[in-house]
């Protein structure tokens, strides 16, 4: 095999300035096309004084099928006189093939792909991978078009420099084109787990009082899956948004939780971005190149169906929104380097106001998540603040948690009440983006309040029930045949406004006239939000808002899992890293939620 | 020594089994075997084997085949080497794809390059049925193959060799393949054109495109040839598919095309699929497309077709309307719960039970008394299991009479 092993250059941070950006509008992303089309349209790029280094990805997890791929670039290129590399993406870039005019060639090498061993590391330096890659086009003789194709799924959210490596493939007069899965919406999964906020798998059960041994993701009690040491020391960060910052609050007191417990994620994590991670997606645009959304791995099945939905009991069939290109196209993340993403945010008089309810809501506890920006005079500035790592909600004691409950109330209408000033002031003024995030914010904000007050009831309701020595009968309260029962903790299961707000006006959740007529006037203005935009990324974001439905956990009928592990703390075996949620995965091939017929 | 005993007992019990096993696997017909043949795969063990390998002399083949697979599971490696060349095809194939499951896999590949000489055709298909799943490569095997393409005479045998072949990387196969494709007269040539299509042959999709677009290709083939390019999943041919609706072409080939469009979600189908609805032999197939294809942009479309299709289509259409919230379902539903067939009725009571939304509670508390004892006891599983959904902190007793099922439910709404 025509292995060759090149060591990772270090290339020099260029201070060089990136153009300025387009007018805002994006034109470089290429959303859900098979990997036949996908080739076609890099081929229609390439000419004969063009070289092609495919980098592709190796690794742990979900990954483009080599086969697939060898045969469409096969296909694509069979007629093209362009030269062809293949750059293995592992612990180190290993050649797998050395600039040859053979599509043929190029195809057998990506095959070879599927017999190569994973790299060792979980986690690889996307970035320092394609600025090789790049250096390896620049040194082909006879050349004047270089493309890197760099082809991956899992390591898309490593970031050591970005503006190093726009500055390194403009000196190789490279172009990057990215065939990368869909980002999340404002993905805070690293910013999350990191800190131990993470609100995925069983994080949360071991906070709320319930013992390891339901703990969906077998990590014992109180233990960050992520305090390992290869997640530390890391030479390059974990990021994957699709935008400079994180826009939307993560960490919330109530997270999603699927009806069979075993998913535990932010509202946010379940939202397709409509583009790729901002690192990618800026290089590929400051080079000339483009960003082809493909998600390898995918559902067959629909959010509803995953998520026992409440309301159609998992029927519904298409879950996500039809992305509308244009209205993506129109409030596209800013894909300026991140010092200008500050400098234009810093402008935008709602973005503003999102970054202060977030902050204001951070400090107060409530949210648990930091915010990766902060008000600082008259514009914004980064933040470098802790997850707030307690969970006051803990626990059995309901006169406790029902007081933090109450007053949570009125701290979160309070910072509701200021956002939507701000909305009504700024509504010209501010981006479209901003405005949908604020909006969307402000829909998930006014049901928080709603939930808190929900979660009050739930501990009068068991503060009742605790006096209770055996279950009434005819009774036709749940929570009744909790009497005698020792009840450890508690959880909740949450029914999400998939189909909107009107279907759940009708149901009947706990408390009286005033909590029900809140909770109404809440999933009205979420109608009202969902109407407003249709068709993007903020219409999934208000669909994922929910209303927990909360349930006590007892012990002695407590059935055990039999596959999981056992609570001694001595037979846990090493915490797998949680599978990254990744909503992005309905459709056909190349996955995604939004339209994209390539005809 | 009563520890002994025991694992004696134990031992005596393993071995009463498998021989009680044994016993009805011979006694047994071809339905109950392969659940004897699970059952012995868990008991057997190596002691067996004699027992087993005399149990295999005894035949039939049909009782050997099992017996065979439980000496593969028992890794006896010498034991399936002997059988290989023992008995009729299909045991000898069973005992050299067992050696292929232990990492052995000459004998399979010999089978399979001896295939084209074998005697009858029943031998050349009980290796052939081993074909497709490509347990072994190698020049010898795609030779084999490339004879039997060449030289059989049994169209069956051809098409498995042809689809196999293509699991094969070898030079000679797509020229073999082209060859078969253009000779008219060959009854093969459309496998050779669907295996080439699979291989992403761009010349051979085109000339299926063009066939259909002239209507020239044979009723049989184009569902198969359409299938592959489906398996594909190239795009870029919908637009020359929806052409070919648009043409006078068989209702055959309409039919298999409106299959493959479903097949690859081509929604902007729709619109053309709605007027073929009208057609009389091509209506209820448009129609299914459309209710498969059917998206929130075409509620209207659905509430229209709704009214031109017979009962089944109309329950089905009632269906794709509730899963996107639409309250034109509720008349259809209703229309359904009015028809005299149980089984029709059940189909809607089923989709009532998963709307979760007043309305659906109301009609399934008007059949709690339904003089059909099947869609009453429906019915009440559904209403009860819809208040439970929507009143999420409720916990009814499944056997409430109806009247208090009903005096709830008031009490719930007001």
């Amino acid at each position: 095999m025509l292995a060759l092993r090149i060591a990772i250059l270090t290339v020099p941070v260029a201070a060089v300035c990136a153009a300025p950006l387009q007018d805002g509008v994006e034109r470089t992303t290429v959303r859900y096309r098979g990997l036949d089309e996908i080739a076609r349209t890099i081929r229609d790029d390439a000419d004969d004084k063009t070289v092609v280094v495919w980098l592709i990805e190796r690794a742990v997890g979900a990954t483009v099928n080599p086969e697939r791929l060898g045969a469409a670039v096969e296909r694509a290129f069979a007629k093209s006189p362009a030269k062809h590399a293949v750059i293995a993406m592992g612990d180190s870039p290993q050649l797998l093939l050395k600039a040859a005019p053979s599509a043929e060639l190029a195809g057998q090498a990506i095959r070879s792909l599927s017999r190569l061993a994973p790299p060792t590391d979980e986690l690889l330096n996307c970035l320092a991978h394609v600025r090789e890659a790049a250096a390896y086009a620049a040194s082909v003789d006879g050349t004047e078009r270089r493309l890197v194709v760099l082809v991956a799924q899992e390591n898309v959210d490593t970031e050591d420099d970005v503006e190093a490596t726009v500055a390194a493939l403009r000196k190789s007069r490279a172009t990057l084109y990215g065939v990368v899965p869909e980002a999340v919406y404002s993905d805070a999964f690293w910013r999350a787990s990191l800190n131990g906020t993470l609100n995925v798998g069983g994080m949360r059960w071991a906070q709320n009082g319930v013992p390891d041994r339901l703990n969906p993701m077998g990590a014992p009690r109180g233990r960050n899956p992520f305090d390992d040491p290869r997640y530390k020391n890391l030479k390059f960060k974990l990021a994957g948004a699709e935008s400079a910052f994180i826009e939307f609050p993560f960490g919330w007191p109530f997270p999603l939780i699927n009806r069979g417990h075993t998913i535990v994620i932010d509202p946010a994590q379940a939202v397709p971005s409509g583009f790729g991670a901002w690192a990618i997606h800026r290089v590929a645009t400051e080079t000339r190149g483009r960003t082809f959304l493909y998600t390898a791995r995918r559902s067959t099945t629909s959010f509803c169906a995953r998520w026992g939905c409440g309301v159609c009991a998992g029927t519904h069939r298409t879950c996500g929104a039809d992305y509308d290109e244009v209205k993506l196209g129109m409030t596209a993340p800013d894909i300026g380097s991140r010092a200008e993403v500050l400098d234009r945010g810093s402008r935008d008089p709602l973005n503003v106001a999102i970054v202060e309810t977030w902050m204001s809501l951070y400090r107060g506890r409530i949210l648990r998540g930091a915010p990766p920006l902060a008000v600082a005079g008259a514009g914004l500035r980064e933040f470098d603040g802790k997850n707030v790592p307690e969970n006051p909600l803990a626990g059995t004691a309901w006169d406790a948690i029902r007081g933090v409950a109450e007053r949570s109330v009125p701290r979160v209408d309070e910072a509701a009440a200021e956002l939507e000033r701000a909305i009504a002031k700024h509504r010209t003024a501010s981006t479209r983006r901003s405005l949908a995030t604020a909006e969307a914010l402000l829909v998930h904000l006014r049901l928080l309040a709603c939930a808190y007050e929900q979660l009050a009831e739930f501990c009068r309701e068991m503060e009742r029930v605790d006096k209770l020595r055996a279950r009434p009968p005819e009774s036709t309260n749940r929570f009744d045949s909790y009497a005698g029962q020792r009840v450890i903790g508690y959880t909740h299961w949450s029914l999400t406004l998939c189909h909107g707000g009107a279907p759940l006006r009708s149901f009947r959740f706990l408390g009286d006239e005033r909590v029900r007529a809140r909770l109404r006037d809440a999933l009205e203005l979420a109608d009202r939000t969902l109407d407003a935009h249709r068709g993007t990324p903020w219409d999934v974001l208000v669909r994922r808002a929910h209303v927990p439905v909360f349930v006590p956990v007892y012990a002695p009928g407590a059935r055990r899992p039999p596959d999981r592990p056992s609570s001694d703390g001595k037979t846990h075996p090493t915490p797998q890293r949680p599978r990254r949620p990744n909503e992005a995965e309905e459709g056909g091939e190349g996955g995604g939620t939004a339209t994209g017929d390539n005809d | 020594m009563g520890y002994a005993l025991a694992l004696l007992l134990a031992s005596c019990g393993s071995y009463d089994e498998v021989t009680e096993l044994l016993s009805r696997l011979r006694r047994g017909d071809a339905k109950e075997r392969p659940a004897v043949e699970r059952e012995l795969l868990r008991w057997v063990m190596p002691e067996h084997v004699g027992l087993l390998l005399k149990e295999i002399d005894r035949g039939p083949a049909a009782v050997r085949l099992p017996l065979i697979r439980a000496l593969g599971v028992l890794r006896a490696k010498a034991e399936l080497r002997e059988l290989v060349s023992r008995y009729e095809t299909e045991s000898r194939v069973a005992a050299a794809v067992a050696l292929r499951g232990l990492g052995e896999e000459d004998a399979l590949r010999a089978l399979m390059t001896q295939m084209p000489r074998m005697a009858t055709p029943d031998d050349k298909r009980v290796v052939a049925a081993r074909l497709t799943s490509n347990l072994v490569t190698g020049a010898d095997v795609v030779k084999s193959l490339v004879a039997l393409v060449a030289n059989e005479k049994d169209r069956a045998l051809r098409r498995a060799a042809i689809l196999s072949l293509i699991t094969h990387r070898d030079e000679r196969i797509a020229a073999l393949l082209e060859k078969v494709d253009a000779d008219g007269k060959d009854d093969a040539r459309w496998d050779a054109r669907e295996a080439l299509i699979l291989t992403g042959s761009a010349p051979a999709l085109e000339a299926t495109l063009a066939g259909l677009e002239a209507d020239a290709l044979p009723a049989d083939a184009v569902a198969r040839l359409l299938g592959a390019a489906c398996a594909l999943g190239d795009r870029s041919i919908l637009p020359r598919l929806r052409g070919v609706l648009e043409k006078a072409v068989a209702d055959a080939t309409k039919r298999a095309v409106i299959d493959a469009l479903v097949v690859m979600r081509d929604r902007k189908a729709t619109t053309i699929l709605a007027k073929l609805a009208e057609e009389r032999e091509l209506g209820p197939a448009a129609a299914d497309a459309i209710v498969a294809l059917a998206d929130p942009s075409h509620i209207e479309m659905l509430k229209d077709l709704a009214k031109r299709v017979d009962a089944t289509r109309r329950q089905a259409i009632a269906e794709a309307l509730l899963r996107m919230d639409d309250a034109s379902a509720w008349d259809l539903l209703a229309a359904t719960l009015a028809v005299r067939q149980t089984a029709m009725r059940l189909r809607a009571v089923r989709a009532l039970a998963t709307a979760r939304r007043p309305r659906s509670v109301d009609l399934l508390l008007g059949l709690l008394e339904d003089p059909d004892g099947k869609v009453a006891d429906a019915a009440r599983t559904a209403v009860v299991a819809s208040i439970e959904a929507m009143c999420p902190y409720v916990k009814l007793d499944p056997d409430l009479p109806a009247a208090r099922l009903r005096e709830f439910w008031r009490s719930r709404k007001e």
